[in-house]
């Protein structure tokens, strides 16, 4: 039940937060940024001194406090573009279609960076920097799917079947992203099961919570920055060609 | 210029998907694509499993981590789970462990089996669990320095 | 154990590779950042 509500409420401010830093001035978007900076600085300060090693790793665990919220950001990003292809198709509008090109590209650069970031962690704690087990090789595939979606994009030169086509595609490809979160629970693989509060030290929960915050005041600004970019796109698209406008004054 | 509704296709987007995601989850994938097999799996194949490239899965088994004496090749068993009884396979390997890699610790390894019920991999990882601690007091970096089976980390056979 | 076994050569995880996914990440996230300044909305001249 207080799980429940901490989502609900979690989302709601997420998305209320999202929605001022697209509407607001830029020096929102600069002072969450500033924000997210402050939170990066001090959150490697209890990643890598306060936070002790573990156990059986040592100090490689330590990589767990970039890597997972790096994937926790890039999940977070292709279900934002889940939903804003679905609400598309459903009921058209440029700024679903803008949210859901900026979610692509944002959880595409978190998806790539938390995959290497893996990759670094495993090489001294599986032996390995990769292997063909279920859960990197649904989360490489998502990387594939992307950035196929986002190269769909600049290859459809007209706005309106962009966004219609990039959302159909943006729905199926979504289909990996349960994928990817069940895949260790649903197969055999090299990757561990998810984490909980009660699996991990205390003040390693600590240290992952004020990362995973900066994270996501850094997605915040990403994604919103990117937004922008789109809108602007799509309204030069839109606007009359300039012999029209001269003709018109 | 109003954008065009689309309904039809969000619907079919939505059952493609839906169905893929379905066949995906309910359907016997796992069983056919599996990351490991366990020893006991491994076995009971026979014949079949000899000389293909596989992998094997399980736990390494107490007291049976052995070094030869030039050390370069490494040989333990690997077991589907830390009962004395429970089915094993010698594994031989040439490669540098990871550093976790000690008694009673989840592994997968990649190579060989044969007629002679030995093992021969290539490729040797250590699969952790999802167990973070910090060490106890008086551990020290024990990271470093132990192969012992005092371990918070197994390998889960399905 | 050992000792012979405990010396037995492992790969040692250490700050090595601590620092360099830090580093990555911290010039991942500046680059990204640039790039999207690089791309900011500018009003036609």
């Amino acid at each position: 039940m207080t799980h429940a509500l901490f989502t609900v409420v979690g989302v709601a401010v997420v998305g209320g937060g999202l929605y001022a830093l697209v509407r607001g001035p830029a020096s929102w978007r600069a002072g969450v940024a500033v924000l997210a900076l402050v939170l990066l600085v001090s959150g490697a300060w209890y990643g890598l001194v306060q936070a002790p090693p573990d156990r059986e790793m040592g100090n490689v665990q330590r990589i767990m406090y970039v890597h997972v919220p790096a994937q926790w950001m890039a999940l977070m990003a292709v279900t934002l573009n889940f939903l804003c292809s679905v609400a598309y198709l459903f009921r058209p509008s440029w700024p679903k279609d803008a949210l859901a090109e900026a979610s692509a590209e944002v959880g595409l650069f978190f998806g790539a960076v938390g995959l290497v970031l893996g990759s670094i962690w495993g090489k001294p704690t599986w032996g390995v920097y990769w292997s063909w087990d279920p859960r990197l090789t649904s989360e490489a595939i998502l990387l594939v799917a992307y950035a196929g979606y986002l190269a769909l994009r600049r290859f459809i030169d007209d706005a309106e079947r962009r966004a219609v086509w990039s959302a159909v595609v943006g729905i199926i490809i979504a289909v990996d992203i349960p994928i990817i979160w069940f895949s260790v629970r649903w197969w055999r693989s090299l990757h561990q099961m998810q984490s909980s509060p009660s699996t991990v030290d205390p003040d390693m929960v600590r240290a992952l919570r004020w990362n995973a915050f900066a994270f996501l005041a850094l997605w915040l600004v990403f994604l919103s920055t990117r937004y922008l970019i789109a809108r602007a796109r799509t309204e030069r698209e839109m606007a009359p060609p300039p012999m029209v406008a001269e003709a018109a004054t | 210029m109003a954008l065009k509704r689309t309904t039809w296709l969000a619907v079919a987007a939505l059952l493609i998907a839906g169905g893929a995601l379905a066949f995906i989850a309910l359907g016997d994938l796992g069983s056919n694509l599996v990351y490991y097999w366990t020893p006991a799996e491994m076995l009971d194949a026979g014949s079949k499993a000899y000389g293909a490239t596989i992998r094997l899965g399980g736990v390494v088994q107490r007291g049976t981590i052995a070094w030869d004496s030039g050390h370069t090749e490494l040989t333990f068993r690997v077991a589907n789970d830390m009962t004395p009884t429970a089915k094993n396979v010698l594994v031989r390997v040439r490669e540098t462990p990871p550093q976790m890699f000690r008694e009673g610790i989840g592994v997968v390894v990649e190579g060989t089996f044969d007629k002679s019920q030995v093992f021969t991999s290539n490729r040797l990882m250590v699969n952790h669990s999802n167990e973070y601690r910090p060490p106890k007091p008086g551990e020290g970096d024990r990271w470093k320095n132990t192969l012992s089976s005092d371990t918070t980390s197994s390998a889960r056979p399905k | 154990m050992t000792p012979l076994l405990a010396e037995a050569g492992r790969i040692q995880g250490g700050w090595s590779y601590v620092w360099t996914a830090y580093g990555l990440t911290w010039s991942a996230l500046a680059l990204y950042a640039l790039s999207l300044w690089l791309r900011r909305p500018r009003k036609e001249p």
